[in-house]
């Protein structure tokens, strides 16, 4: 386990290289949360609920899909695509260490430092901004919700790495991973809450992966999930059915793995 | 003790074959020729503990693919390879643990941070003690002069320095079996040289098993006590470097320096000799194995020969002859 924390240490020195980069990069996020705060108070100037959530709810729910997504949406994965193609992936199947320990080891020491720069980032918001939002219990959020934000950011971390796994057998891993990411922003509700869709659309979702990623654990948040156990299990599921997957794949595709260059 | 045990061994890689230019380009969209290349075809090697074998043969021999397999890179085709008693593909903790790939154009350094971190992290990854880590450190550094680039990011390290680095981080845990795949490559001719004098002493040192790739057939001479040469996958020759120039060279070289300026004319007329190079002041000629002394003798009595010495024609003119076999 030793060796995985100093992945976690190296990949977090790796971060603070370049100062302008990091520091542009969570600015950039504290700006975009603008755009729909000004969207969301323009529609909520003339009516005081919209799809049955008060203001107070839908702006917990828009900036917590931000910071939800600044935590869950990003992996190290990405790169497993264009490592297998240009024969990087060799580098780490040399040493003695599970290569999707490594990655979730890079992916925890970026979550650490995104955690840490959204607090200040936060912080510095409210002080400019005085937003009503809606706080759980903390009962609800340390039973429920951090358990399910956990299996969120799994669930991801294995979709992630199955986009990655393209690489064995496909050179284009960049469009499909980008299409993915199209679609995963508004299959998972980070651009609105995914009740908001016609009821046919709410009926077939639930049994995809995609809502437990950010809608799920939102709506749980808000204090508007029922039966927040069979929302726990079902993440839980589908990050088995995953896991498994990715495990399968990735055997299937080491036996095609070229390992290019030299 | 086998150290390393091949069998049959095949790799066949698939291809995609597409026409220059960008129609072809579009048609490639829709549809794809592939056609399937022989990297290695029934390749069976046995080597020892403390071996250091030269792998030899052209670009796209084979070379590289079969340390890949060794390693556990690639899947085999077809065969059976075990090393150190492992299936190498199946990357047993215990197997990496033991083994080392060194590729002269891969860097398995952190690009950004400075040259000790990647260290630190693989210390932690190969499970080393601190005494272990500093043992092994101070010795790999001192021999290779590192000491004072420790510190600086890897990025800013000349190709040179670089190559010490990869070869430190690769030999950090001290590997048994070690891959080297052109470990001199793009260096300078001082660099190439303690870059040798390196791997001998660290195979010495540590009696590991060392197969080697380069282009350099000075890199194999200095270096290899065995010569394994691979032609379009096939296994052509196994052996001791002396006896692949004596079985596949029957002539001497004989250089001469002369007194004073000799004409062309004037070493012709000794008959059966092939002159490799000529000047006025100095040849160089190549002669039947077992006429050397006499010829080197009537040479000596005819000639105003300030200086004689008789050698063996140099590697790679053994290795341009295995594969043009037309020249000979």
């Amino acid at each position: 386990m030793k060796a995985f924390w100093f992945v976690f240490l190296t990949s977090l020195q790796n971060n603070f290289v370049y100062r302008a980069n990091f520091f542009i990069t969570h600015l950039r996020r504290l700006l975009a949360f603008l755009t729909p705060l000004f969207v969301w108070l323009s529609v909520f100037a003339h009516q005081t609920t919209v799809y049955h959530y008060s203001l107070n709810q839908l702006l917990t729910y828009i900036f917590g899909a931000m910071i939800l997504q600044t935590l869950i949406f990003n992996s190290h994965t990405y790169e497993l695509g264009s490592l297998i193609n240009n024969g990087d992936l060799s580098l780490l199947l040399l040493k003695p260490i599970s290569i999707s320990l490594y990655f979730l080891s890079q992916d925890l020491a970026d979550k650490a430092l995104n955690a840490f720069m959204l607090l200040l980032e936060i912080g510095l918001l409210l002080l400019f901004i005085h937003l009503p939002f809606h706080l759980p219990s903390l009962g609800l959020v340390l039973v429920w919700f951090l358990p399910l934000f956990i299996l969120a950011s799994l669930l991801y971390f294995a979709l992630g790495f199955l986009f990655g796994l393209v690489g064995f057998w496909s050179r284009d891993v960049w469009a499909p991973r980008f299409l993915f990411l199209v679609f995963l922003e508004f299959a998972t509700g980070a651009l609105f809450p995914l009740d908001m869709l016609p009821k046919t659309w709410q009926i077939w979702l639930p049994f995809t992966p995609f809502p437990y990623l950010l809608f799920y654990p939102l709506k749980l948040f808000l204090g508007q999930l029922e039966r927040p156990f069979f929302y726990l299990a079902m993440a839980f599921f589908w990050l088995l059915v995953l896991a498994l997957l990715d495990l399968f794949i990735w055997h299937r595709g080491m036996r095609r793995y070229e390992a290019e260059g030299r | 003790m086998t150290i390393i045990q091949a069998k049959h061994l095949s790799k066949v890689y698939q291809l995609h074959r597409k026409q220059p230019g960008l129609i072809p380009a579009l048609k490639s969209l829709f549809v794809r020729r592939y056609d399937y290349v022989e990297a290695v075809q029934d390749l069976s090697l046995t080597v020892h503990r403390g071996e250091m074998v030269g792998f030899i043969g052209p670009n796209g021999a084979g070379k590289t693919t079969t340390l890949k397999m060794f390693s556990g890179l690639l899947y085999p085709t077809s065969g059976q390879v075990s090393v150190l008693g492992f299936d190498p593909w199946e990357r047993r903790y215990q197997f990496l643990r033991q083994i080392s790939l060194v590729m002269g154009q891969k860097n398995q350094l952190w690009w950004n941070l400075p040259v000790v971190e990647s260290f630190l992290l693989f210390k932690e990854i190969y499970n080393l003690s601190e005494s272990q880590y500093r043992r092994s450190l101070d010795f790999l550094v001192s021999t290779l002069d590192f000491a004072s680039y420790l510190s600086v990011q890897v990025r800013k390290l000349s190709l040179g320095q670089r190559m010490k680095a990869e070869l430190i981080a690769s030999l950090l845990h001290q590997p048994k079996v070690l891959f080297l795949d052109e470990p001199t490559i793009g260096l300078d001719v001082v660099t190439q040289q303690k870059i040798r004098r390196f791997l001998s002493l660290y195979n010495q040192e540590f009696k590991a098993t060392v197969i080697l790739t380069s282009h350099y057939m000075e890199d194999v001479k200095v270096l290899a006590n065995r010569l394994v040469i691979i032609d379009h996958g096939h296994l052509i020759y196994d052996g001791r470097l002396a006896d692949l120039v004596k079985t596949h060279l029957p002539f001497k070289e004989i250089s001469l320096d002369f007194l004073k300026p000799v004409r062309l004319h004037d070493l012709n007329i000794f008959s059966h000799l092939k002159i490799k190079e000529f000047q006025p002041s100095h040849a160089v000629i190549q002669t039947q194995r077992d006429q050397t002394a006499s010829v080197a003798a009537r040479l000596l009595k005819h000639l105003p020969v300030k200086d004689i010495s008789i050698r063996e024609p140099d590697l790679s003119e053994v290795v341009r002859l295995i594969f043009k076999p037309s020249s000979l």
